[in-house]
Parts: C-alpha cells; sequence; structure tokens
C-alpha cells in the first residue's frame, strides 16, 4: 500500500500546506490582476503569483528551483529524519513541470532543460539516484504521482518525493492567450459565464512510501489523523484532438472507470457522502464541458466536487500535485471549501459544485486532470480501513517485439519528410507537426498497426531536450518589438503532444508518459521507460508498449523505439 | 487585395506544406472535409496572420466563422477593415 506521509504547498495564498488551508477556509483568492505579462490583446491579465523565494540556498539556482528546495524541505522537515530520507538510496525523486524553467530560455539556455531543475533540487538534497522528470502537460502532477505509486507497488524504491512546479511567464501567459483560452476575470469553474482560465503559480510536494503491512504504516506527529493512501489511477488518452478536449470526454471517462475498475459501459455505484471529487475545472468552456460529460457517463455526477482553480488560478504541472495534498486534508479535516466564482450551473449534465464550504465524511476522493495532448489522468486517495493490505505482484518480465531507429545529422526537417515520402504514408497533418511529434509518427507508424483502436498499449517517450527546437521557434514569435504569438507553435512546445498525435492516428486510448532526463539513452533514460512499461505490465495497465527516445533537433535526430510486450517463456 | 499573396501566407502560417498557392480554390470551403481539414487551432493562426499581415484584430473568435468561410471572403474582410 502506498501511504501519503508529508506534504507541502508554496502558492500565492502561502508558504506551508497550512497557511494555504486557512486562506481557503477564509474564502481567499491569490488571483489578481498583473501588466507583467503581455498577451495579444494587449489587456490586464489575472494571474497567481509565488512572490519572492528563500535567498539561504546555492545562488545559481534559479527563482522557481529555490521555491522547489524551499518547499521539499518544509515537507521533509515533517518527518522523523526526514532529510536523512532524502539522501537514502531508496528514495527516488519524481518531477512535474510543464515548462520548468522556460524563463531562462535565451538568457541562460543550459539552465532551461527540464532535467535541469530536477538534477539541481534532487542534487541539493544528496539524492544518489537519477530524478525523473514527468512533463505530460497540465495532467504532469496527477500522473508524476500516478508513476510514484507505480514505481513503489513494484518494489524498484521504497519512498517517493513528488515535486510539481510551474512558476507564471511570459511565454505560457502569451500561448494560453493566444489559444484564446484567458479569461481576464477571476475564472468561473463550471459556471454559465466561465470564459477562460487564469495562470498560476506554485510549488507541491508529495512524500509517497510503501507500506507493506499494518506494522509498517507511519504516523507522523501532526499529520493526517487517519492514513491515507494512494489506492489506484489510470491515464487515458481522447485520441482526439492535441489542443480540444474530447466532446464525449471519452479519454477521462475511460481513466475514471479503470481507476475504480469498473466494467467498460458501467457507471461506478459510489455514495455522495463516501466519496467526494476534485475535477480538472480550469473554467475554460469546452474543458469543464467535457468534464461534466465524462463524470455523469462513469457514474461521479451525484458526487460533491471540490474546483480549486478559483484560488490559485491553473498551476499547470504544480496543479495536480497541489490540488491532490489539498483534497487529502480536506477529507482528514471533513469539509469541502466552496467553488470561488462559482454561481450558477453551466454545464450539462450538472455535476454537484457548490459555491458554499460544505461538510463530508469521505472516505475516498477522487482527483481528476486532463490537457493538452488529450491525455486524462485520475487517482483515487483513501482513508486507511480493514483489509486493505493484498499482496504485492511481481515485476512482469518483458521481451522486445519489434524495433526501430533512424539517426540523421544535417537537415533533420528535409530527412523527416523524405521518410515520409519513402513510407508513402497518406497523413496531411504530419506536415504541420514539429520535429518532435514527425519522428516519434514515423516510429509508430513503423512498429503499430494503421489502426489499433484500444486501451492496452501504452506509448512512453522519453528524451533530453524535451521541445527545445519548438520552444525557440515560438519564443520568436513573443519578441519585445513583434509580439504575434503563434497558438500552434505554442501547442506543440509540450513534448508530450507526440503521444497525443499518434494516439489520434493510431486510436489509442492507453496510458501515455513523457520522460524528460539528462541521459535519454539505453543505460538511463530508456532503461527508466522500460522499467515503467514493467510495472504497467504488472498491474494490467497495458498489454504491450510502445517506447521511444526522440531527440529532434533541427540539425540532429536520434529514434530509438521498442515495441514492448510481456517475456514469452 | 492581391489573393495569390494571401493563398501563399495562408500555405505559410498553416504549414500546408505540399500546396501551392494555385491549389487554393477562392470559393471553396477552408474549414471542414470538403475544404483544405483546418482546425480549430489553424483558425486561431489565421487571426494572428490577420493581425500580423493586415493590422487587424479579430478579438470576437465566434466572428471567425464568417470571415474564414473561404479565401474570398477573407479577402473582402481584409478589404473592408484595412
Amino acid at each position: 500500500m502506498i501511504q501519503i506521509i508529508a506534504d507541502n504547498i508554496i502558492s500565492g495564498l502561502g508558504r506551508d500546506t497550512a497557511e494555504n488551508l486557512k486562506a481557503l477556509r477564509e474564502g481567499r483568492s491569490a488571483l489578481a490582476s498583473s501588466r507583467l505579462f503581455r498577451v495579444p490583446d494587449g489587456k490586464e491579465v489575472m494571474v497567481s503569483l509565488m512572490g519572492l523565494p528563500v535567498e539561504d540556498v546555492p545562488q545559481e539556482m534559479t527563482r522557481l528551483e529555490k521555491f522547489m528546495v524551499e518547499c521539499v524541505s518544509k515537507a521533509a522537515h515533517r518527518l522523523d529524519r526526514g532529510l536523512e530520507i532524502l539522501k537514502d538510496r531508496s528514495t527516488i525523486f519524481v518531477f512535474s513541470t510543464t515548462k520548468g524553467n522556460v524563463a531562462c530560455l535565451g538568457k541562460d539556455d543550459a539552465k532551461s532543460f527540464l532535467w535541469h531543475s530536477s538534477d539541481a533540487v534532487a542534487g541539493y538534497f544528496s539524492n544518489p539516484n537519477v530524478p525523473i522528470t514527468v512533463s505530460n502537460a497540465c495532467i504532469s502532477g496527477v500522473s508524476a504521482i500516478l508513476l510514484a505509486k507505480r514505481l513503489l507497488e513494484c518494489g524498484l524504491y521504497r519512498t517517493a518525493v513528488v515535486v510539481g512546479a510551474d512558476e507564471v511567464t511570459e511565454f505560457t501567459v502569451s500561448g494560453f492567450g493566444s489559444l484564446m483560452a484567458l479569461s481576464d476575470q477571476p475564472c468561473r469553474p463550471f459556471d454559465i459565464r466561465r470564459h477562460g482560465l487564469n495562470v498560476g503559480e506554485a510549488v507541491g510536494t508529495l512524500i509517497l512510501r510503501r507500506a507493506d503491512s499494518a506494522d509498517e504504516i507511519l504516523r507522523p506527529d501532526g499529520y493526517l489523523k487517519t492514513p491515507q493512501f494512494v489506492t489506484g489511477g489510470a491515464v487515458a488518452n481522447d485520441a482526439y484532438h492535441v489542443s480540444s478536449p474530447s466532446r464525449t470526454g471519452e479519454g477521462l471517462y475511460r481513466a475514471i472507470i479503470r481507476t475504480l475498475s469498473v466494467p467498460a459501459g458501467s457507471k461506478a455505484g459510489l455514495a455522495c457522502t463516501d466519496v467526494f471529487v476534485c475535477p480538472h475545472g480550469t473554467a475554460t468552456l469546452y474543458n469543464d464541458q467535457m468534464e461534466s460529460v465524462a463524470f455523469s457517463r462513469s457514474g461521479l455526477g451525484n458526487l460533491p466536487m471540490v474546483p480549486l482553480k478559483g484560488y490559485f488560478g491553473h498551476t499547470l504541472g504544480a496543479s495536480g500535485v497541489i490540488e491532490t495534498v489539498l483534497s487529502c486534508h480536506f477529507m482528514d479535516e471533513g469539509w469541502l471549501p466552496g467553488c470561488m466564482g462559482y454561481s450558477e450551473p453551466g454545464c450539462y449534465p450538472a455535476p454537484d459544485v457548490s459555491s458554499d464550504v460544505r461538510r463530508t465524511g469521505a472516505r475516498m476522493f477522487i482527483k481528476t486532470i486532463s490537457g493538452f495532448g488529450g491525455g486524462n489522468a485520475v487517482i483515487k486517495v483513501e482513508k486507511l480501513s480493514e483489509g486493505m493490505f493484498k499482496g504485492n505482484g511481481n515485476l512482469a518480465e518483458i521481451d522486445v517485439i519489434d524495433s526501430f531507429s533512424m539517426y540523421h545529422e544535417g537537415d533533420v526537417k528535409e530527412f523527416l519528410a523524405s521518410v515520409y515520402r519513402d513510407g508513402n504514408y497518406s497523413y496531411p497533418k504530419f506536415h504541420k507537426m514539429d520535429l518532435l511529434c514527425k519522428g516519434g509518427f514515423i516510429a509508430a507508424e513503423k512498429l503499430l498497426d494503421e489502426v489499433c483502436d484500444d486501451d492496452s498499449t501504452a506509448l512512453v517517450f522519453v528524451n533530453s531536450c524535451a521541445s527545445v527546437s519548438v520552444d525557440k521557434e515560438y519564443q520568436q514569435t513573443i519578441a519585445e518589438n513583434n509580439f504575434f504569438p503563434s497558438p500552434s507553435l505554442f501547442v506543440y512546445t509540450l513534448p508530450n503532444i507526440v503521444i497525443g498525435e499518434i494516439s489520434i492516428r493510431h486510436k489509442l486510448y492507453g496510458e501515455g508518459a513523457f520522460f524528460v532526463q539528462r541521459d535519454s539513452s539505453e543505460e538511463s533514460g530508456m532503461k527508466l521507460a522500460a522499467d515503467y512499461v514493467r510495472c504497467l505490465l504488472s498491474e494490467g495497465a497495458a498489454a504491450r508498449a510502445l517506447v521511444c527516445r526522440a531527440e529532434c533537433l533541427k540539425d540532429k535526430c536520434i529514434i530509438e523505439a521498442v515495441l514492448l510486450g510481456p517475456k514469452v517463456n | 487585395m492581391d489573393i495569390l499573396k494571401l493563398k501563399s501566407q495562408i500555405i505559410d502560417a498553416l504549414n500546408l506544406e505540399e500546396m501551392k498557392p494555385e491549389d487554393i480554390n477562392d470559393d471553396a470551403p477552408l474549414f471542414g472535409p470538403e475544404g483544405l481539414g483546418l482546425d480549430s487551432i489553424d483558425a486561431l493562426e489565421l487571426i494572428v496572420l490577420l493581425e500580423k499581415n493586415y493590422g487587424i484584430k479579430l478579438s470576437d473568435p465566434a466572428q471567425a466563422k464568417g470571415v474564414f468561410e473561404s479565401v474570398n471572403k477573407m479577402a473582402s474582410f481584409i478589404e473592408a477593415h484595412k
């Protein structure tokens, strides 16, 4: 069983979890108007900011890294010998971020790599393992918690420190602006007058630990009164569109029923007194409506909902982590905050959202999240109860079913176009993709059937450069005196879009993960990806996986892909 | 209004690599299966095109539907708002 043993949140509402909870109890929001970030229509923009970082950390650390160090320290201090646990070989750091140090791009490029923050922060705490960086766009936070749970459950580590972090930058604000997704007023999740999201920043830390029997449950002083456990979860893709959510809520519906082990086509039979839901609730027209459809289809429509974006805005890679942390405390303390910004139902079928504080006796909550690339992630967290402990499964053995690789130095765009032409693939959208998606697309064409239509094929990607080529291209569109942010380039600055493109092409509704590691080779990044596939196969979350190392720069490209399945004796 | 120029701007902005300006019919729908098969992000990219190349702001996305019906519709909108 995977126990939640410590946490911390830094946001515009406070620098620890207690301060954040107090603000929510008092109905305060961190959202405020700002002129610090330009948007296409030149208006003020509504954001939530963290303020200034601590200074007693190495000065070469970036603002975001300093906040991450502060956040992890505060969580670790909740534990007996916490800092010692962080140093242990059985402890793994899992980071969740969409754009990390993107503020350094063009100024200090070396720091802008997503793995840079992870290495800096895990290194600061003297952790001996290579940290894992999950970059699955908006679903990263919940993906990272689920990944950590799976790694612990399979016995690869004992403790996992999950850190979700993103800051508000002109890069992301202008990008959401170009997609016309921003509201210049505080956002109104699930409300009839909602018309967009607010970007926010935060850092969240959640420490998880495996307890193999009831005797191993930790009870840290002053922490949750009844221990809580991450007991399930799933990731599913919409296979519909890379930036618009499925109208039928397909991926979210599938992720929910897989999390709850409900057979396809049936609904979960959960009582509103026992369970609440912390939805994504960004307050864009399409996201909230999509969620409402998925909740209704999966039988969650009657459960109390706690959308939190009205307090923090959309904190991107941090949102899944901070919203899970807060939900743990709501369940522990027996209350649910009202939905800030909500007054009148604006989705059909209307989920149970309220602007009032409510009491709850829930013993379980479900956290859901959806994002660009068509990804949806769901986890469930439960209070300790009788008969919870079952034996852990063995780690599945895997075999390579098929493999494909290609390398090129020179004009990568032309090279990928020639491979596309030689393959006679008929998919006009190919030409609109960034180099990373093109590389991944070709690997998938080589190794998968044209139409798979299943949710048992996982897509696991790893690289070192994330989407740096297109990051730089996008940044040129937001230059000081030539400010025309490109919506299509912005979408491709999220590396996991490649998973969305392949899911759409091959109709794949299964698990997906994108890791950004300093070393993506077979010895390190690809080994992590293969280990994760073993976890997925052990859990039954996938029957096979396309694993791909995809480094696609303008002048150099490495594609190494394998199709993995269970070992056949 | 230079229609050919507008068409090459569209091809550039939307990465329609395999198309030439003369392949785009002046009155054919840009969106939907019979047209160029453009989607919602393409529509947003066309809004950027209007602002960047012609200085026209289209702040209400609902307006976009009519404006981007065809190349001809786009051209007359640009003429009317220059």
